[in-house]
């Protein structure tokens, strides 16, 4: 084929024809960033709708306050445990008293009971009286011996020297196990 | 048209890609949220199970409203026992800051069955009761009891 085209028209159509094969190309390739950006979009739908689903979600009412409640609540019972254990585990006084009564025969009349505690356990207690006769002062200290609440009974000897109406002070130590 | 597209789409990834972050962010927080509420929610519920056992415990320390009904029913225990009862000295002792001690001393004076007994009553008072020491003295024509109790309450605010 004979090529009529003169050097400078055939110059010109291979530029318009470059021209083209790049317009087309252009076109090309935008289209699939059009479909690109346009298969993106439900995505992007899809996730804007969660993240308003979030923000819509309401927060659980007084969330804050309920954990203060909670947490307050919870040191005052322990707090108030901590200081119902520090009670120390001893015999009342008035059950000591009743069991020193108990422990008396006719002959003893008591006018004195001293109890005292520290806040760890009971102190001596001291206890004065009148005995009808000697015996029965002794019949007391091996009664009060013999009891499970009390370890010892002191009589001091000078009080045994009297053998009728004989004053006394006993000092009764409790037993280690109370 | 090719540079606009381009664009738009770059920018569009870009926006979604940073869009999905920070929901992952969100999603994240959302499930500890939850996890939170569903222990709290647990904590709260031994909490209401257990409320009766603490409000009982709560019950044997003394408040700041409980003094006065507590001196009354003191008195009125005196009474009961037909005993002359009268309330010596009233003080505060602190323990901690959360606690603290009404030290009080009294007085029972009347027949020994009656002293006793409310000596007895005494250490029955529906607090936490602890008798520091008692001393009782036979009189002329009665028994003298001297107590001094300590009762656990709540600080006063």
């Amino acid at each position: 084929m004979i090529n009529l085209i003169p050097p400078t028209g055939h110059r010109a159509v291979h530029k318009e024809y470059l021209i083209r094969v790049a317009a087309t190309y252009g076109f090309l390739f935008s289209a699939v960033f059009i479909l690109l950006t346009i298969a993106l979009i439900p995505t992007y739908v899809l996730v804007q709708a969660q993240m308003h689903a979030f923000d819509m979600e309401a927060p659980v009412e007084g969330e804050g306050g309920d954990i203060e409640i909670v947490e307050e609540d919870m040191v005052r019972t322990e707090a108030i445990l901590t200081e119902l254990r520090k009670v120390p585990n001893t015999p009342q006084m008035s059950v000591l008293i009743r069991e020193i009564e108990s422990a008396a025969n006719r002959g003893i009349s008591f006018r004195n009971f001293s109890l005292q505690s520290d806040p760890k356990a009971l102190t001596p207690i001291v206890v004065q009286g009148t005995a009808s006769r000697r015996e029965d002062l002794v019949a007391l200290k091996q009664a009060i011996e013999a009891h499970e609440l009390f370890a010892s009974a002191e009589v001091p000897l000078a009080d045994l020297a009297k053998e009728r109406e004989v004053p006394f002070t006993i000092t009764i130590t409790l037993a280690e196990s109370h | 048209m090719l540079l606009a597209s381009v664009t738009v789409c770059v920018v569009f990834f870009y926006k979604l890609e940073t869009q999905k972050d920070a929901y992952e962010t969100m999603r994240m927080e959302e499930s500890e949220r939850v996890a939170r509420i569903a222990s709290l929610t647990s904590l709260l519920e031994t909490l209401d199970a257990t409320n009766s056992e603490r409000e009982t415990i709560a019950e044997h320390v003394l408040t700041e409203d409980g003094v006065v009904d507590l001196l009354a029913l003191i008195e009125t225990l005196g009474r009961e026992q037909d005993v002359l009862l009268s309330t010596e000295t009233l003080t505060i002792a602190p323990i901690n800051a959360r606690f603290e001690e009404l030290v009080a001393t009294i007085s029972v004076e009347g027949r020994y069955e009656s002293v006793m007994r409310t000596f007895e009553l005494l250490t029955l008072l529906p607090y936490e009761t602890r008798i520091q020491s008692a001393n009782l003295q036979q009189t002329t024509n009665n028994w003298r009891g001297v107590f001094d109790i300590r009762i656990l309450k709540f600080k006063s605010i």
